[in-house]
């Protein structure tokens, strides 16, 4: 906790802020008295000026305070925030197919709120709440014991009535936030399904669920605006109580010569200022609940041990050249144990040498591929590049010595110009030019209204899914590695500029080892080493011409895509 | 990485003319609930006023309250004598703190009544009309962005309502009775005590306004921080791939610390805010005891009357902190409403012609060179032909040569550029969408599932389908073998998007679901997901006792699924090049020819 000091001050200031609260009333007191006992004018301006001068003392230690223990909150909230990023940075890609974005992003919004929340305005009421309690009996003590004991009966019941509002509060607040999601829910699964929705003629029975929810959504949020809106009158109501009672047994006390009025008006104050911090009572109450909720559902998070990282017997290599070897490699995501992606796959693959991958969807293609960056926690001594386990290489140099083009072609909304730099920020406009000019993209990204400084996305321009793949090829080509995966990269391309591309690319691949995943055959025509996977198996290897001689699923895929290309030229 | 801004950051005008007459209506609807949230605002004025004024004469009678008969009283025995006069007082404030927490209660649950019931309606309105929105809306609008609207937008607005109008009323009609009540005790200590008041207005409405830039800072570096998250946590594999976690970080910390920058401005102004206003709040009180002093001497004032200036100064100022406060919620909830409202003026589908289908011709429909594009480009061009009751046609063609788009078109899902579609010989622009879409099912290509049980999905929840109907229309096309093997058949519930099933099971579920509506036209986009060789035959012989003896219009991507149809067109481009019957079509050797070999090379199987 290296924010301790911070927080150590914070209370430090705020027991005097409460220690300046509890002088207020007494230096009314002290006036009156003057006033009352006709002390004359000097002696009522000191008076007065004692109490000017603590209320400058309180205000200035209420700002010092709250910022102090305010900012703390901040700084925590900021290291949890940087601790989470970093922390899901290091999962592995099987982590994020398992936890959907929207629930992690969930987490991290609403569950770091919470926390921060109580960070700030709970902390600050847990510890000011009963020092300033303690300060005012304390005080009032010393002035009038039987009256203080009288007049605090009230206050009893209401620290009761606050703990049990508060539970009420929390309940009744989970039931309208589930409610919301629910038809949050509602709303997502009409949208999108709005086509069946359209074409069934079924709006108004989407209408009248959404009512039903809607309904629903109302009657929770009333329970808990009821709870709200009764929580302040009986809050305000009980320290009413114990003004009568000042009033009453006061009134007694003066008669029998223990206090003075300017006393009974000095309890009056205190118990009014004590109103508040009692009323934030339920309300710090909530908050810590929420926070403790929300910090379990954040470790879940930061508890997750990332599997992928660097190990202790790491091997030190300097340099990679290429080499890959996978011996008996088998597969299982998480969850989903009972159909391996992966089933004892062997090939060995020579620096400078091209591996085409073909085979159906689900076959296992991006699987195998993925397992050679480590992006997917393998077995050890399953995938070696130069003869080592690539579970004992230095990861930074093992992902840095691969370029990959993934199949989602995903693009950051940023600049064109950033996204292919995302992997060396600092190349040269001329290298980014270059690699651009390779993946067959360059010219049309200087037609762009801002070149190359163009936005991507949603405010920027949209791109084809071809012009996409081809900007992530150019991310990929501005490396320099030992290793390039195009993981199905030019699946949105047309035949014709697939070819012109791999064309260009053949003299780049001289002398790295590459591996392309394809699903048109022309595009792994020429490779060194074919693969065919169907259901996680390797069902087929060798070259172009010892695959068609064997007249297996390569050649018949092969058959098909040309009468295919032939139906598209017969335009 | 740099994210530029967000439409969720601005911030709305206060008042906005054109969007308050937009307002009105919601408002009239409720107009005796804000009656009920009004009225206990002013009936609250005196009983708020009262306890001080009560309390204020108790210790004035404590000065002179030595009356003959205290003398009486043995000295151990203080209480009577003076006791019903203060037992009269405190019963008086008894019944003045009672009903003002009474009237208190009634304002502030009328209020939230008032601000949820407006939300309900408004909910209920938005969704309806996004029920009305064309096609093409969902085109571009995010589904996120719809539920922010109905949830989080709605939610804000409601805001203005509950504690918005009716509060900046209360508060404002507050400070006015206060105000008027301290010029009532003495003019120049009222002078003298408010003159701090237009000062501290202006220290308030400065560090409100800086308080306000601020925060306006942090939604833009909040909504930047979750705008990289969300980038970052769906471009994960990119950024591992690439190496890019460190410098990553190091943008993310840097958005993130320019966040907690932002915080710490908004906080120095609100806790100097908070602060200041207690401090004026107690350097009232001096002046007045200052000045009090003097007048009490003279004789002019009381101490208990000095007491009731204090505290009604107290009440007096606490609107001051609020109404800075609620004019930021009004601000935050008008952008809301500003929001809302463009959702709102997105025109609906132009109004359908609203008759019905000619009876005894439902089931005939004819394209009349009907062209079509989604954006600038044309995916159909001068498409006619015509299918008469009881026939089934088939649409092949490659991937975009604009065969769904027949089938959406159809159901008026989108409308024609060029040309006229006519069912029952009848413009389909002149039939009432419902009817249309009613006498037609669609299986769509990706079947969609909603959340509910298995019977609900195939009946629709339409009450006109019995379960037995459902039963049938299951078992006609093998839906039943899947459902019967479920734990709780009929009754299983379908979980979001229907991922307890199998892409072929979700398929039948679809085909039984088409087949329960009862339609006079059927209208099959075939799925292209690849399926086991079983499944693949099971759905094979389920299409066909689908689409037996009813006018059908299939896309097909199996031509083995539709060799038996009356007739096949053959779209390429959005034309329309071939057209015949399956062995008509073979013959020609063109490019259904060619499809068929395609698909006959895929489907040969090696000779192990």
């Amino acid at each position: 906790m290296q924010y301790r000091g911070r927080y150590v001050l914070g209370l430090l200031l705020t027991l005097a802020y409460t220690g300046c609260f509890q002088l207020i009333p007494l230096s009314v007191r002290a006036v009156v008295q003057r006033i009352q006992a006709q002390a004359g004018a000097s002696a009522i301006l000191d008076g007065t000026l004692v109490l000017v001068a603590v209320a400058c003392a309180l205000a200035l230690t209420r700002i010092s305070s709250r910022i102090v223990l305010f900012r703390a909150g901040r700084h925590v909230e900021f290291q949890l925030r940087n601790d989470l990023f970093d922390h899901l940075q290091r999962l592995p890609q099987s982590y994020f197919a398992v936890n959907r974005t929207g629930d992690l992003m969930s987490r991290a919004v609403n569950d770091i709120n919470s926390v921060r929340m109580f960070l700030g305005m709970g902390l600050l009421n847990m510890v000011q709440t009963p020092i300033l309690y303690l300060g005012a009996i304390a005080v009032m003590f010393t002035i009038d014991a039987p009256l203080t004991l009288c007049v605090l009966v009230p206050y009893l019941l209401l620290i009761g009535i606050g703990r049990v509002f508060g539970r009420r509060m929390h309940q009744a607040n989970l039931g309208a936030q589930e409610q919301l999601g629910w038809l949050s829910a509602v709303a997502q699964q009409n949208a999108a399904g709005v086509l069946v929705v359209r074409a069934y003629g079924l709006e108004s029975r989407e209408e009248e669920r959404f009512g039903v929810e809607n309904d629903e959504l109302y009657e929770r949020q009333v329970r808990l605006a009821k709870i709200n809106s009764s929580m302040m009158p009986v809050m305000t109501f009980l320290p009413a109580l114990s003004m009568i009672l000042v009033l009453l047994a006061g009134g007694a006390r003066v008669q029998a010569g223990a206090v003075e009025q300017a006393d009974l008006w000095a309890f009056y104050t205190y118990l009014f200022m004590l109103g508040f911090p009692t009323t934030m009572l339920g309300f710090v109450i909530s908050i810590t609940q929420r926070a403790r909720a929300g910090m379990s559902r954040l470790n879940d998070i930061l508890n997750t041990v990332p599997a992928i990282r660097d190990r202790a017997d790491r091997v030190e290599v300097q340099d990679l050249a290429g080499r890959v070897e996978v011996r008996d490699l088998s597969f299982r995501f998480p969850g989903r144990e009972a159909e391996p992606a992966l089933r004892g796959l062997s090939f060995r693959v020579e620096p400078g040498q091209t591996v085409g991958i073909v085979g159906p969807v689900g076959a296992g293609k991006t699987t195998l591929v993925s397992a050679i960056p480590r992006l997917l926690d393998i077995e050890d001594d399953r995938v070696f590049v130069d003869s080592v386990d690539v579970n004992r290489l230095p990861l930074n140099l093992l992902r840095s010595s691969i370029a990959m083009v993934p199949q989602d072609s995903f693009l950051f909304s940023t600049t064109v110009h950033d996204n292919i730099a995302f992997g060396k920020p600092d190349a040269e406009l001329a290298e980014i030019r270059a690699a651009a000019e390779r993946a067959g993209i360059c010219d049309e990204i200087d037609a762009f209204p801002n070149g190359f400084e163009t936005l991507v996305g949603e405010r920027g321009v949209t791109l084809s899914g071809g012009q996409r793949q081809r900007i992530a090829l150019a991310r990929a080509l501005l490396l320099d590695p030992a290793i390039l995966i195009l993981d199905d990269s030019l699946s949105s391309v047309d035949a014709a500029t697939e070819e012109r591309i791999l064309k260009e690319l053949r003299h780049v691949r001289e002398g790295l080892t590459s591996f392309i995943v394809a699903h048109r055959v022309s595009a792994v025509r020429d490779a060194d080493l074919i693969l065919v996977l169907e259901d996680g198996l390797l069902v087929e290897q060798g070259r172009h011409q010892e695959l068609i001689q064997r007249d297996g699923f390569y050649a018949r895929i092969r058959r098909q895509q040309e009468i295919e290309a032939e139906i598209e030229s017969d335009l | 990485m740099s994210m530029g801004h967000h439409e969720e950051e601005q911030l709305g005008k206060v008042y906005d003319r054109d969007l308050v007459r937009r307002l009105w209506p919601y408002m009239w609807h409720h107009k005796a609930m804000i009656g009920a949230a009004l009225l206990p605002i002013p009936l609250r004025l005196p009983v708020l006023a009262a306890p001080a004024v009560l309390f204020g004469a108790g210790l004035d009678y404590l000065v002179g309250g030595e009356g003959a008969a205290l003398e009486r009283l043995p000295d151990w025995l203080p209480l009577p004598g003076f006791l019903p006069m203060l037992a009269a007082l405190a019963l008086l404030m008894l019944f003045a703190t009672t009903t003002s927490a009474g009237l208190e209660l009634l304002r502030a649950i009328s209020t939230a009544l008032l601000g949820q019931r407006v939300m309900r309606e408004l909910r209920q309105d938005l969704f309806a009309h996004v029920q009305r929105l064309p096609m093409k809306f969902f085109d571009h609008y995010p589904v996120g962005r719809l539920v922010t609207r109905l949830s989080n937008d709605v939610e804000s607005l409601g805001e203005a309502f509950s504690s918005g109008i009716v509060m900046l009323f209360a508060d404002l009609l507050l400070m006015g009775f206060f105000a008027y009540l301290l010029f009532q005790i003495d003019v120049t200590l009222a002078l003298v005590s408010m003159s701090i008041v237009p000062v501290l207005t202006i220290v308030a409405v400065l560090l409100r306004w800086k308080a306000r830039e601020a925060f306006r800072t942090v939604r833009v570096r909040i909504a930047q921080i979750n705008g990289h998250l969300q980038e970052t946590i769906s471009g994960m594999k990119v950024v591992q791939l690439f190496a890019r976690e460190e410098r990553n970080l190091r943008d993310f910390s840097r958005t993130n610390a320019e966040h907690r920058r932002a915080w710490f401005r908004s906080i120095n102004y609100e806790s100097m805010l908070t602060a200041i206003i207690e401090l004026a709040q107690n350097l009232t009180v001096a002046a007045i005891l200052w000045f009090g002093a003097g007048l009490l001497d003279a004789g002019t004032l009381s101490l208990g009357t000095l007491f009731i200036f204090v505290d009604w100064m107290r009440l007096f100022f606490r609107p001051v902190n609020d109404l800075a406060a609620r004019y930021s919620t009004m601000q935050s909830s008008m952008a809301s409403f500003e929001r809302i409202t463009e959702l709102m003026e997105t025109p609906a589908e132009p109004d359908d012609g609203g008759q019905g289908l000619p009876a005894g011709r439902e089931g005939e429909v004819e394209f009349d060179n009907v062209s079509f594009g989604y954006g600038n480009e044309r995916v159909l061009k001068n498409v006619s032909f015509r299918v008469a009751p009881g026939e089934r046609v088939a649409f092949v063609g490659a991937t975009g040569a604009g065969k769904t788009t027949v089938l959406k078109l159809l159901q008026r899902l989108y409308s024609v550029t060029e040309g006229t579609i006519r069912v029952g010989g009848r413009d389909i622009r002149e039939i009432s969408r419902t009817e249309l879409r009613r006498r037609m099912a669609f299986v769509l290509q990706d079947v969609f599932l909603f959340r509910g049980g298995v019977e609900e999905n195939i009946s629709l929840g339409r009450p006109e389908i019995s379960l037995d109907d459902v039963k049938q229309a299951a078992a006609t096309v093998y839906a039943d073998r899947v459902i019967e093997r479920l734990p709780l058949g009929y009754q299983e519930p379908v979980l979001e998007q229907g991922v307890n099933f199998s892409a072929g099971e979700r398929q039948l579920l679809a085909f039984a679901r088409a087949l329960a509506q009862r339609p006079e036209i059927l209208l099959l986009d075939e799925a292209t997901a690849s399926v086991d060789t079983e499944t693949e035959a099971l759905l094979q012989e389920a299409v066909h006792r689908l689409i037996a003896g009813k006018t059908s219009m299939v896309v097909a991507h199996r031509l083995s699924t539709i060799q038996d149809v009356d007739r096949i067109y053959v779209l390429h481009h959005g034309e329309i090049r071939e057209v015949g019957s399956h062995e008509e079509l073979l013959e020609l050797r063109g490019l259904y020819w060619r499809l068929y070999q395609i698909q006959y090379a895929a489907q040969e199987r090696p000779a192990a």
